[in-house]
């Protein structure tokens, strides 16, 4: 039943993006759909709301540039949106040359713990932090994608432009990397 | 550089709809996107630098064309003249 009501709303973004595609003023209810989505993961990463502001138009003027070349695959376009908003909040990090503080919910972080068998006392969760923060951001966005973004596999390979199955199978492997660095300590 | 921070608060404080909706403007958008994409309002020959930038890339060409074919010519005739002299 939800899989048929999720299949339906696909079908109409599809067609809002079909519309978009010939005309960009059509681009309005997808901007309205997924507008306040995008703010809240920026401004969960650069904290400032004039900022997070100022990013998320950026993000949406460049998705309305590109909307001629954007493929529908099945996928939402959130997960479009979700790769650019992830792009232009690193290359902002990386040009101010700031730390980007990300804030984790701790139940978030006992589910992680918990698919990974580990104990879930505050010294365990301090360590797993600690691991986290050792590791290329390339392998902490997968987890964050999944974990804390609460994102799907379909969604996470969408976004990093790799297969649900090459998700899968990269989260895993940031899990046993984690898992090995945990033991270590 | 990305660091993480647990937070141990039960629920996470997300901003009002009133904070993300101040940001939101569709209109601004549309403009900034016709901005870049329409054409330039001047077309390139009203450009006077631009025009002169055609002119002298077309006077260039014609010179470079014409000294080729001046040479192009030179050698024909230095051949004809060959062969003339070795049928003499």
């Amino acid at each position: 039943m939800q899989g048929s009501k999720q299949s339906q709303e696909l079908i109409i973004e599809q067609q809002l993006i079909i519309a978009a595609q010939d005309n960009p003023a059509r681009f309005a209810p997808l901007y309205e759909k997924y507008h306040r989505q995008i703010f809240l993961f920026i401004i969960k990463r650069v904290k400032n709301e004039d900022l997070a502001g100022d990013i998320t138009s950026r993000v949406f003027l460049k998705a309305l540039l590109n909307i001629k070349k954007f493929k529908f695959q099945g996928y939402p376009l959130s997960s479009w949106l979700y790769r650019i908003a992830s792009n232009e909040t690193n290359m902002y990090f990386r040009k101010s040359k700031k730390t980007n503080e990300v804030e984790i919910m701790e139940s978030d972080v006992i589910e992680l713990m918990t698919e990974m068998k580990e104990g879930v006392d505050e010294d365990r969760q301090g360590l797993l932090i600690e691991a986290l923060n050792g590791l290329p951001l390339e392998l902490t966005e997968l987890i964050e994608f999944r974990y804390f973004e609460k994102m799907s596999f379909k969604e996470i390979g969408e976004i990093k432009g790799i297969s649900e199955g090459n998700a899968k199978i990269r989260v895993y492997r940031v899990i046993e990397k984690l898992k090995k660095i945990l033991k270590a300590n | 550089m990305r660091k993480y921070k647990i937070n141990r608060d039960t629920e996470r404080k997300l901003p009002p709809h009133a904070v993300s909706d101040k940001f939101k403007d569709f209109d601004k958008i549309r403009m900034q996107h016709s901005d870049i994409t329409k054409r330039p309002k001047q077309p390139l020959y009203k450009n006077k630098k631009l025009f002169m930038l055609l002119i002298l890339i077309a006077v260039v060409a014609w010179v470079v064309s014409e000294s080729i074919e001046e040479e192009k010519a030179m050698k024909d005739n230095n051949n004809n003249i060959e062969m003339k002299e070795k049928r003499g």
